[in-house]
């Protein structure tokens, strides 16, 4: 499984694929103070991008590379605990 | 070929370059509009001919000159002797390159560093032309406009790698995740990209209403690497994107404010001295030191970085412009006008895609040559070519039938037969519209909503212009797109509304009971009929909204499938049947991952390897068989496959050993009762599976989504032969036809659906077998449960009865008898989820409230037996 | 068999449209303006037309806007290849009866493809 919730984090690990959109979306609707850490996360698909930037959670890491920062730019970094 | 291509091509060429160049001389005796056609005819055609060979040097050059000759034919240029003279030296370069193209088949070496010369001397005429021209209007070097939206740092990085420069946008379209696609993953695999901006490509929904599975994004990139790599990586999406080359200069475009003050006059000064003295370094410290006092956000402070950036690499003529633009000497021009010769894929022509299955390879073509039918008649033309214009777009429709998916290709066939039906035509070419099912995806933020006759202002001969063809209008608005939400709720109303409807039948027996009156009650049932009648043609009106075709969860899985048998090594031929078979959206929602599990099972551990089939006879490749079709209320699609089959003793034996049956309850189980035990939960987690000559990962979790969604499914294999999964479904979701039964004095619903028929049986006929009460209903033997038992009820005070009134249910394929006290009415009822307190509550699938108000329990049935 | 009349002013380009259309087992014939594709198109039936827009004499927007007029021609689908992108040039093809417009250089596999659906060859 390439998402987990733990409280108000939820991890997105590996491998997420289109299939991972949809459970994300329903995982910050019902958590919007939610912080997604994608500390353990190597490739997002578009699909997850796409709802990580209408949602804007703040973000504990970010994926390598060009496309990620550039989709993810404008979202908050979660504050370190 | 192609060598004979380019000995047809070098004589041409040649005559083409004398031709312009004759011209040329004579134009500029006397001016002649005929003359300069001839010359750009000749150029022009040079340009596009050369195209068809790996010479960009040479076509880039003709293009400069090309443009050239579109402003002077356009006025906006004097054809002056300077000018006639770099024409002529260009075309003179040309006759060089095909005489090496003659002699060796390719350019000289030199021909990219000439080219550039020379393009940069035609291009200097162009901007000097006058005001209006600028370094934009030269066609191919023109960049997109969005190119300063990019990161300055990674405009300087690209910079810095220098040419070639590729500025490209992808627009995905909005159902590409449908296809497999990964835009993000494209992207960043694109060679040599070195800038990216991620945009929306028009307003985004808000979390509340958004929908995951469309595509909305504008990708804006930058790559080091030439055309051809970068126009090579994008070939699957050549459709959707905008390749623009261009070049180092192109990516300075300064932003910002404008800042008045004096010190940029000294700087400027100061700068251009140290350009010229080839003080790079000093340079660059006093454009840092200036930066230290300025504002960042100014056009100046953007020129100075670029300076600070460039001052140890880039050449002098760059440098100056970069000085102009801050001491306003000369202004560096900005790139403001779309690229007027974007590289851009062939109109409509998405590249074919290959897949699996039975579909034409030319589908992809087909499909979009109609859509660019529809394009075509929306475009406004002359009233007198609107009739050939449209019997040509049915000639094309027509020849494009045969390469589309069965039910499309009939839904066109029928639109054809009807000349009059422009409009109907039109709707149907739209592959972008959500009623097209090849490329609609299968969830939606809107329904789509058809009107169910005809629109007869939108036909051909009424159109307001009279236009035959013109379809500007037609083709939307046959279409409506729905908010989603917006169905729902008024298919809840309808709904209510039937529920609401079955209060009057109640209300017509109290009458009848209280006040007596016959009459009252027999008019209260008559206005109940018709009222009734209405609320279901509403409902069936409201849901034939929300039907959808199941091609629509189907057509992921030809790439599915070959990407899975590519990954296993195996060869399977995908078949597809039925694919028009509608249900309801929600309904092929739930279906959707559980069919994804059960094709992969079926790649995975049904169909051998080519090796392992050609062994026992059968031909190497496979056959997956993904069907539909609709029986009563029920959407049956099965999942078929012709590999080794699931030997039952094998289950058999795993099932008693890991403790999911009894010996006793093995030896009453026919061979298609263990098959289906791969269903059970527990059976395939314990061991790895595929030792299992069969497939079972996860089967339970296909089987609980499938009965969520309130239907059933089961599995039926023949060793060696093949297996076929079997998914029953609901056409619908929403209303629920039901019958009310009492248990130990409890009112209790259970769905129609489910019920086969209702017997009594006499208690003699009724027999023990093992430790089950069973009965013979026409020669076979039904099991028999008790309800109240299977609720936990005391059973009903009194003597048993003489017969008992039983209710023969399908659960899966097996019937079972249900005794209860008694049947009582028939209704159609909402059945809610339970929730709250009644949450955690096992047999029962929902509740429904009732005419009166009573709130019932509705059974679910494979929960009780 | 399936016939295609390709309506191009350079030799080379009816070259190479002949050379990839006749490999993929269309009969091809040519004409190198506009006037001259009228005649050939009205003198024997063709299954579809390749036509350039830049062309002596007659060029392709006029080629197609007579042609849609013409009982003989206007049911036959035409396909405009032109050197230019802009979605204005293409609009431009489209309301002159165009119903495919293609950017040069059309790479051999799209011009079958699109031969193969257009002049009606099942799969």
């Amino acid at each position: 499984m390439a998402l987990e919730q733990d409280g108000a984090t939820l991890r997105l690990m590996g491998h997420c694929p289109v299939e991972e959109a949809e459970p994300l979306l329903d995982a910050l609707r019902a958590t919007p103070d939610a912080t997604v850490d994608l500390t353990g996360a190597a490739w997002l698909h578009t699909a997850v991008l796409q709802v990580l930037m209408v949602a804007a959670p703040a973000l504990r890491g970010r994926p390598d590379g060009l496309v990620a920062a550039a989709c993810l730019a404008g979202l908050p970094a979660a504050v370190a605990e | 070929m192609t060598n004979a291509l380019l000995a047809q091509f070098i004589p041409e060429a040649r005559e083409l370059l004398e031709h312009a160049g004759s011209g040329l001389l004579a134009l500029e005796k006397s001016q002649s509009a005929e003359a300069l056609d001839d010359i750009f005819r000749a150029v022009h055609t040079l340009k596009g001919t050369s195209g068809l060979f790996d010479i960009a040097p040479l076509t880039n050059l003709v293009h400069a000159a090309e443009d050239l000759l579109v402003e002077v034919r356009a006025g906006k240029l004097t054809l002056e002797s300077e000018i006639v003279d770099g024409l002529l030296d260009s075309l003179d370069l040309v006759g060089h390159w095909i005489d090496a193209l003659e002699s060796r088949e390719v350019l000289p070496d030199d021909a990219e560093a000439a080219m550039a010369g020379r393009v940069e001397t035609l291009r200097g005429w162009l901007e000097a032309g006058g005001p209006a021209a600028s370094v934009d209007t030269v066609g191919r070097q023109a960049a997109p406009d969005w190119l300063g939206s990019l990161p300055e740092a990674e405009r300087q990085a690209a910079y810095a790698a220098g040419a070639p420069l590729v500025a490209w946008s992808y627009e995905p379209d909005e159902s590409c995740f449908f296809r497999g696609d990964d835009p993000a993953h494209l992207v960043a695999q694109a060679p040599g990209l070195l800038g990216l901006r991620v945009v929306p490509r028009g307003p985004v929904p808000p979390l509340e209403a958004y929908d995951p599975v469309l595509s909305w994004l504008r990708f804006e990139a930058l790559c080091a690497a030439p055309l051809e790599a970068v126009s090579e990586h994008l070939r699957y999406a050549s459709d959707q994107v905008q390749l623009s080359p261009i070049e180092p200069e192109d990516l300075i475009v300064l932003a910002g404010p404008e800042d008045a003050a004096e010190m940029f006059g000294d700087f400027g000064v100061r700068a251009r001295a140290l350009v010229a003295t080839g003080a790079r370094a000093e340079l660059k410290a006093a454009a840092a030191a200036l930066l230290g006092i300025i504002g960042s956000a100014t056009r100046q402070a953007a020129a100075l970085r670029w300076i600070a950036a460039l001052a140890a690499t880039a050449d002098a003529g760059a440098l100056l412009r970069l000085v102009s633009a801050i001491d306003g000497a000369t202004p560096v021009p900005t790139p403001a006008s779309p690229p007027a010769a974007a590289l851009q894929a062939p109109a409509g022509a998405a590249p074919s895609r290959t897949s699996a299955g039975a579909e034409s390879p030319l589908r992809q073509r087909a499909e979009a040559i109609l859509a660019v039918q529809a394009e075509m008649l929306a475009v406004t033309a002359e009233e007198a070519l609107n009739a050939g214009r449209l019997a040509a777009a049915r000639t094309v429709v027509r020849r494009c039938l045969p390469h589309l998916a069965p039910a499309r290709a009939e839904a066109l066939k029928a639109a054809l037969a009807r000349p009059g039906d422009t409009a109907a035509l039109f709707a149907l070419l739209r592959p972008a519209d959500d009623a097209v099912p090849t490329a609609a995806p299968a969830a939606t933020p809107t329904a789509v909503a058809s009107p169910a006759a005809p629109a007869p202002a939108l036909s051909a001969a009424e159109s307001p212009d009279g236009g035959d063809g013109k379809g500007a209008g037609a083709g939307p608005a046959r279409m409506l797109r729905v908010d989603q939400a917006k169905v729902d709720t008024l298919m809840n109303f309808a709904a209510e509304l039937v529920v609401a409807k079955n209060g009057l039948a109640y209300l017509a027996g109290r009458v009848e009971q209280v006040s007596g009156s016959r009459q009252l009650g027999r008019e209260i049932k008559e206005q109940y009929a018709v009222i009734d009648r209405i609320a279901q043609s509403l409902q069936v009106g409201v849901m034939a909204i929300r039907m959808m075709p199941v091609s629509q969860v189907f057509q992921r899985f030809p790439r599915l499938v070959r990407d899975t048998t590519r990954k296993l090594g195996k060869e399977v031929e995908l078949v597809i049947q039925g694919e028009d078979t509608e249900a309801d959206k929600n309904v092929l929602e739930s279906l959707a991952d559980p069919l994804i599990h059960m094709v992969r099972n079926a790649l995975d551990h049904g169909i051998e390897t080519p090796a392992d089939r050609v062994a026992v006879g059968k031909p190497a490749r496979g056959t997956l068989r993904l069907s539909a079709r609709q029986e009563n209320d029920n959407v049956i699609i099965e999942v078929a496959d012709d590999g080794k089959g699931i030997d039952p003793e094998v289950v058999r034996d795993k099932a008693l050993r890991v403790g999911l049956i009894t010996p006793d309850q093995a030896a009453q189980m026919a061979p298609e009762e263990f098959v289906n035990l791969v269903f059970a939960p527990g059976f395939s987690t314990r061991e790895q599976v595929s030792d299992l000559s069969g497939r079972g990962v996860g089967m339970d979790v296909v089987r609980n989504a499938v009965r969520k969604a309130g239907g059933d499914v089961w599995l039926a294999s023949r060793l060696g032969q093949g297996s076929c999964v079997t998914v029953q479904l609901p056409l619908t979701m929403a209303v629920t036809r039901i019958v009310t039964v009492e248990a130990s004095g409890q009112q209790y619903g259970v769905a129609m659906d489910a019920v086969a028929e209702t017997v009594k049986v006499p208690r003699g006929q009724i027999h023990r077998i093992k430790q089950r009460e069973t009965f013979v209903l026409r020669d076979a033997v039904i099991p028999l449960v008790r309800l109240a038992d299977s609720l936990g009820l005391a059973p009903a005070a009194g003597a048993p009865p003489d017969e008992e009134a039983v209710m023969v249910a399908r659960v899966g394929r097996e019937r079972v008898g249900i005794v209860v006290d008694g049947f009582r009415e028939r209704m159609e009822v909402i059945v809610r989820p339970l929730d709250g307190l009644l949450a955690g509550l096992v047999g029962f699938s929902g509740t429904a409230l009732l005419g009166d108000g009573r709130v019932l329990l509705v059974l679910n049935l494979p929960d009780l037996i | 068999m399936t016939r295609i009349l390709v309506v191009d002013d350079a030799t080379t380009v009816r070259m190479y449209y002949r050379d990839v259309l006749e490999e993929a087992g269309f009969a091809v014939e040519e004409a190198v303006n506009g006037f001259e594709g009228l005649e050939k198109a009205v003198a024997e039936s063709f299954d579809l037309i390749l036509v350039d827009v830049n062309m002596p004499k007659m060029d392709g927007y006029a080629f197609l806007r007579q042609g849609r007029t013409m009982p003989e021609l206007q049911a036959v689908p035409a396909v405009m290849i032109s050197t230019e992108s802009a979605a204005q040039d293409r609009d431009r093809a489209y309301a002159a009866g165009a119903n495919l417009y293609l950017v040069k250089p059309v790479r051999p596999e799209v011009l079958t493809e699109v031969a193969a659906v257009m002049a009606g060859v099942a799969p």
